[in-house]
């Protein structure tokens, strides 16, 4: 069952002062089937920052369409558009974007508290989602005093305490040391295993080689896609690496895994 | 590179920091420009020589000078706060010159050029509004003063050599506090230095406890003090108590309140205070501490305001308990026989300068300045008084207080009259003799009662006794006093029949036939209308001091108004951001900046409110000494100025609340 479909994508960035133009996508499309792990590479600057953002409501196309379960998000308003994005979508950034005036368990429930869930109901849902991300015992913590890996952990369970249809995640392990980035992956793994879609942008190998499908992006267009299958993780690296040094150079390429 | 372009090239880095910067820098220049003019202002009027010449201007050059004082204190710590937030915003941007390889001394020539761009704009513009302010001041205060409008507008090199010089002044300390703080900070501490994560704040329960008694004893000598000579002794130190704590409960209170709210799930987990309650704890430290400031300075400011107001509406009441008559005569340690000697006089000058006089009285009373003795239940007579603790005794026969007050119907043994609950509370418990005990002397009372409503006095009176007859009661004064020959005040006064100026004539006609009867006695002509004149001087010049304070003290609360909510705006922007982004509507962020109205910006008013009515029976004995003794009028005006400056408050509050709303919104 699709999940999320991609139409045609164009983002133009309007330069304020009139002057230069910057195409960020040009034409994107793609779909993502319910229980998928994708992963979308790409350099920096190759438009997947935007890409998300549009994807997660934060940002509008220039041209094109983004269908979750079938529902254009375009014809949502800005109200509505915000109650989608709590009820439906679940999102992870680079620099976790927790809140430093609430404690940890605070920044896990204030979607629920945007959504005016009653207290007890809030607490059912936060304890076996801390349990899964380790963070129980860091509950009553302020974000000043946990580890980045633990802040990035807290930013996932408040991503997915509402339940939602697609979990984003913008480079969740770009700011984290190795040994969290491998904590974070695993449970990454584990919380789709469970049947939790997952969208995933970064440009390290080591990240995308976790997931199921990964999506290349060059210069605002989908270039190539790579299933994992029957791979191995190392395989499936090696498999990665490859097809972004043929990218490097600027070579073409068609999909030998499909 | 040159010299001379290093200097151009330092010159356009500070103008463009400060346009740049305008959101914070332009409230600053104006508030600095309102400062200057303001100070200008009152210096001018202060050194003017035209004022000084006429009479009564000594006493107005007094008051100005006074508000001189304040505005080069209040201006100080203004500037100085101002400051605090301007820094506390650039800092970043300054760690950030520091990392691009500006050193710190190049920094420091950029913001003294800084400085210097700003401290000349203000200075100059400041002056010059002040001169086009002036002629509206001026003529405000010689409409209030009733001094002839002719009089020309004043100006003064004088006062705007000392503006300019003081204010520049200002701003140079302000640079080197600036940089000397730059100097010693590590440019990533400056880098961060606004967003710095702040621990959550403890809960002080020493501070908390002192402010509370501090706030306690103040405000129960506010209610209980009995005389105006104590409630001006009091008062300043009930000020500094109420400051105190202010702040104490301010910082401590606010914290304890908000933890209290955040244990408790059904109210903390509620979207429009879930994000309040957490943001306001969060920096709830530097939050308090503006929170008190705009306590007091709203206080100060109704205070001002409605005591000056209140003394000015009531000039006309005052004068009334002060001269019951248009015209007196008075003789002081004459005998009483004299009396109808000076009455004569009276009414054969009246008869030579061709006016009638009407409702005469004649006036015969002696003051004992005494101590009540509360544990011998006794009057003492002192003689080295401590203005603590004085009761002024006034005493007086039958035909005078008559006279002044109206019937007191027959009596044999003297009446005590008094207001002091003490003694009326002494006299009013079971098994009391009915006697007064003066120093020695004992005397039986007819009966104890209440001090007429329209008492007249100058120096207050604490207790009143009424003997039947003169003989009684100078016999009674001279056995209590310390100085029997001296002490009998005799007065004739009588209304003029016509207009003012025919009083006016009669009293000077009056005081060029002086009543004297071979030099012995000194005799003295006292008339309602030249008191008006004094009284209106006075008055007049404290309602302009009041207002121009009042003025003054509304500007620095909408300026910590102001600077808060941008500060805040800024430090919240991106945790605003965040929790729309999460799912927050617009309408949610309205309602918890509604919310975060309530409970802190209203709180500063609430307790400012507070504040005055627990100040009121002090600040009502005060006015007393200024013969002001209209309580009706007085509540009247607290609340109409209480009320005015609430929806000023309220205006300026808005104002900076949009601000605040349009700097943490964010569109997809
Ligand atoms: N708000 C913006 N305004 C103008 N240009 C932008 C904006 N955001 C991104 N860009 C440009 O769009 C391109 C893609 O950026 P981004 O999506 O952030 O890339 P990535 O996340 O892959 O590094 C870049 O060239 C970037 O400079
Ligand atoms: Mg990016």
């Amino acid at each position: 069952m699709t999940l999320l479909a991609v139409q045609n994508l164009q983002k133009i960035y309007q330069n304020r002062f009139g002057g230069a133009q910057v195409e960020a996508l040009k034409q994107v499309s793609f779909t993502v089937e319910k229980g998928e792990y994708l992963a979308i590479m790409g350099e920096s600057g190759s438009g997947k920052t935007t890409l998300l953002n549009i994807l997660a409501t934060l940002d509008k196309p220039t041209r094109g369409e983004v269908l979750l379960s079938g529902n254009k998000m375009s014809n949502l308003k800005d109200q509505a558009l915000t109650d989608f994005r709590r009820e439906h979508l679940g999102f992870v950034f680079q620099d976790y974007n927790l809140l430093d005036t609430f404690s940890l368990k605070d920044n896990i429930l204030l979607p629920l508290v945007l959504a005016r869930m009653p207290y007890d109901e809030m607490i059912a849902r936060l304890t076996p989602i801390a349990a899964k991300l380790d963070i129980l015992p860091l509950l009553d913590k302020f974000p000043y005093e946990v580890s980045g890996g633990q802040k990035q952990r807290a930013a996932v369970a408040r991503a997915l305490i509402t339940h939602p249809d697609l979990l984003l995640a913008d480079e969740p392990t770009g700011a984290l040391d190795s040994k969290s980035t491998e904590q974070l992956l695993k449970q990454f793994s584990t919380i789709n295993a469970e049947g939790q879609t997952i969208l995933m942008v970064t440009h390290s190998t080591k990240a995308a080689c976790h997931a199921k499908r990964v999506l290349f992006i060059r210069d605002g267009e989908v270039f190539h896609q790579l299933y994992r299958g029957n791979l191995s993780q190392d395989q499936f690296y090696n498999r990665i690496s490859d097809t972004l040094s043929v990218l490097a150079t600027g070579g073409q390429l068609y999909d030998k895994a499909e | 590179m040159t010299k001379q372009s290093n200097i151009s090239l330092y010159a356009k880095l500070a103008k463009s920091n400060l346009v740049k910067n305008k959101q914070i820098y332009l409230p600053f220049a104006l508030m600095n420009i309102f400062l200057v003019a303001m100070f200008l202002i009152i210096r001018t009027i202060s050194l003017d020589p035209g004022m000084a010449k006429m009479s009564g201007g000594g006493t107005l050059k007094m008051l100005m000078g006074f508000g001189v004082g304040v505005l080069v204190i209040f201006s100080a710590v203004l500037v100085f706060y101002t400051n605090g937030f301007l820094m506390k915003r650039r800092k970043r941007e300054i760690g950030l010159y520091n990392i691009l390889g500006f050193s710190k001394r190049h920094i420091a020539k950029m913001m003294s050029i800084e400085t210097g761009i700003l401290a000349t704009l203000c200075t100059a513009i400041g002056v010059f509004s002040g001169l086009v302010l002036m002629r509206l001041m001026h003529l405000m205060l010689l409409k209030l003063t009733g001094y002839p409008i002719t009089l020309g507008m004043p100006i003064s090199l004088q006062a705007m050599g000392e503006t300019t010089g003081l204010f520049f002044l200002y701003f140079i300390v302000v640079t080197l506090y600036n940089l000397t703080h730059i100097t010693f900070a590590k440019p990533i501490e400056l880098v961060r230095g606004s967003q710095v994560g702040e621990r959550e704040p403890k809960t002080r329960v020493l501070l908390a406890l002192s402010g509370v008694i501090a706030l306690a004893g103040a405000y129960y000598f506010a209610v209980t003090v009995e005389s105006p000579i104590q409630a001006i002794t009091v008062f300043f130190l009930a000020v500094i108590a109420v400051i105190y704590g202010t702040y104490a409960l301010f910082t401590t209170g606010s914290i304890a309140l908000l933890k209290i709210l955040r244990r408790n799930h059904a109210i903390y987990y509620r979207i429009q205070y879930f994000s309040v309650i957490s943001g306001m704890l969060y920096r709830m430290k530097q939050h308090a501490a503006g929170l008190a400031t705009l306590c007091i300075l709203s206080t100060m400011v109704m205070i001002s305001v409605s005591t000056t107001v209140s003394l000015y509406a009531g000039l006309e009441d005052s004068l009334d308990k002060n001269y019951p008559r248009e015209i007196s005569i008075l003789v002081n340690d004459a005998p009483v026989e004299i009396l109808r000697d000076l009455q004569g006089h009276m009414t054969e000058q009246a008869e030579a300068a061709g006016v009638t006089l009407k409702n005469a009285v004649t006036s015969k009373s002696y003051f004992l300045i005494t101590k009540w003795d509360n544990a011998n239940r006794a009057f003492e007579v002192v003689e080295d008084f401590s203005p603590m603790e004085i009761l002024p005794l006034q005493l007086m026969d039958k035909v005078t207080y008559e006279g002044l007050y109206g019937d007191i119907g027959t009596f044999e043994k003297p009446i005590l009259a008094t207001d002091d609950t003490r003694i009326l509370s002494y006299y009013s418990t079971e098994g009391a003799d009915h006697a007064i005990d003066v120093s020695d002397e004992s005397l039986a009372l007819e009966k104890v009662m209440s001090l007429p409503q329209n008492v007249t006095s100058q120096i207050g009176v604490g207790a009143m006794l009424v003997f039947a007859d003169f003989s009684e009661m100078e016999s009674f004064y001279k056995r209590v006093s310390n100085d029997p020959a001296y002490g009998l005040m005799l007065s004739v006064s009588a209304d003029v029949e016509g207009s003012e100026t025919s009083v006016q004539g009669f009293s000077n006609w009056l005081k060029a036939h002086e009543y004297d009867q071979q030099d012995t006695y000194f005799s003295r002509v006292e008339s309602k209308a030249a008191a008006r004149k004094e009284f209106t001087d006075f008055y007049g010049g404290m309602l302009f001091l009041g207002i121009f304070l009042g003025l003054l003290f509304l500007a620095a609360t909408v300026i910590i108004m102001y600077y808060k909510q941008i500060t805040e705006g800024y430090e919240d922007q991106s945790r605003y951001e965040t929790m729309q982004k999460v799912g927050m509507h617009h309408r949610e962020i309205k309602q918890a900046i509604g919310t975060q109205t309530i409970i802190v910006f209203f709180l500063p008013l609430v307790v400012a409110t507070i504040h005055i009515a627990f100040s009121f029976n002090i600040v009502k004995k005060m006015l007393a000494i200024f013969n002001f003794t209209n309580v009706n009028l007085f509540v009247f005006c607290s609340i109409a100025t209480s009320m005015a400056f609430a929806l000023v408050y309220l205006f300026f509050y808005r104002l900076t609340a949009k601000t605040y709303f349009r700097l943490v919104k964010w569109h997809a």
